[in-house]
């Protein structure tokens, strides 16, 4: 059993002996009880640091989540790294002026994407989409010099670590990962 | 089965917070407490639901936490270290009208609180009246007068 705590006035904790605590048949156990004090404390500890993930952005949006990935050519995607089972995120697809060739952006995105997501709006809508065996393509009209810029809204289905190849017309690929919390 | 998962889930994961909040966490509900309650139970019940507002899934939802209490208690009553480890260990935290005062700084209770349950359940007017008081597990403070 630990030892009496002095106070500062003096005073000092008298502990309760095993034969009064047998006496009042309570069941008390100091054993026990010390070191559920000490759970309590490391319980304390690892909710702070739950609650500081979450501000930081590890369990769902925030600033350690966003994120952005480039083909180096103009064509960029705006992306959080950790989003949420059932919870809507966004991406935001940006192609500059020079990236984007003829009155057409073709976004190719791959097929598993959008079986582990739900794409629930795409703001602007694409003109048309395509399905191949392993992509999907979808065709955004665009204005002779202006970028393009594109935002979708989707709600992710599957839980764990999913990754995803997108590509505008025949660029390179950007290859973003993406983590779904129950 | 997503929803028997996900009750059971709630459950346990409750269980510790609660734990954690220590002996007292609940046990004097002011009405604060009150309205913290309400708000932990709206947050977990979107949890638990998920988009599925079906009477079966209501249904299985009710079944798997009372099952899961079920089993709790089943599982304490076999198990005593397994019984402390869920429900807690009482502390006898004045002793002949001298409060113990480690115990009662790492519980969080003061010399008002064991004078409120004395006053409140025996009467009492003084702490040199009590011999015993003690912090239950459910966090309520028990007295034995002298």
């Amino acid at each position: 059993m630990a030892q009496p705590k002095r106070f500062k006035d003096g005073a000092v904790d008298r502990p309760v002996t095993a034969r009064e605590a047998s006496n009042l048949q309570v069941n008390e156990d100091m054993r026990f009880q010390e070191r559920d004090w000490l759970g309590q404390r490391v319980g304390w500890f690892a909710l702070a640091l739950l609650l500081l993930a979450a501000c930081l952005g590890l369990l769902g949006s925030g600033p350690l989540s966003q994120a952005e990935r480039s083909d180096g050519r103009g064509f960029t995607i705006e992306y959080d790294r950790f989003v949420r089972h059932g919870a809507q995120t966004s991406l935001v697809l940006r192609a500059a002026s020079h990236a984007v060739r003829g009155e057409q952006a073709r976004v190719t995105v791959t097929r598993q994407f959008l079986a582990t997501n739900d794409l629930q709006r795409s703001i602007p809508e694409p003109g048309a989409a395509r399905g191949r065996s392993e992509e999907v393509e979808l065709a955004y009209d665009t204005q002779p010099g202006e970028g393009l810029q594109v935002r979708w809204i989707v709600e992710p289905d599957e839980l764990g670590r999913h990754a995803t190849t997108f590509r505008l017309n025949d660029g390179p690929p950007v290859e973003i990962a993406q983590f779904t919390y129950p | 089965m997503e929803s028997v998962i996900r009750a059971a889930v709630v459950y346990v994961v409750l269980l510790v917070l609660f734990r954690i909040a220590g002996k007292r966490s609940l046990a004097e509900v002011t009405s604060f407490d009150l309205v913290l309650l309400l708000i932990i139970s709206e947050a977990t019940q979107q949890a638990m639901i998920d988009n599925d507002n079906s009477m079966t899934n209501a249904l299985l939802l009710v079944a798997t936490l009372i099952g899961m209490n079920i089993l709790l208690s089943v599982a304490t009553k076999r198990w005593k270290s397994f019984d402390k480890l869920v429900e807690d260990v009482p502390l006898v935290i004045l002793k002949d009208g001298a409060p113990i005062r480690e115990r009662m700084r790492k519980e969080r209770v003061d010399e008002n609180d064991i004078m409120e349950a004395a006053r409140a359940t025996e009467g009492l007017e003084r702490l040199d009246q009590i011999k015993y008081a003690i912090l239950e597990r459910t966090g309520h403070i028990t007295i034995v007068p002298k």
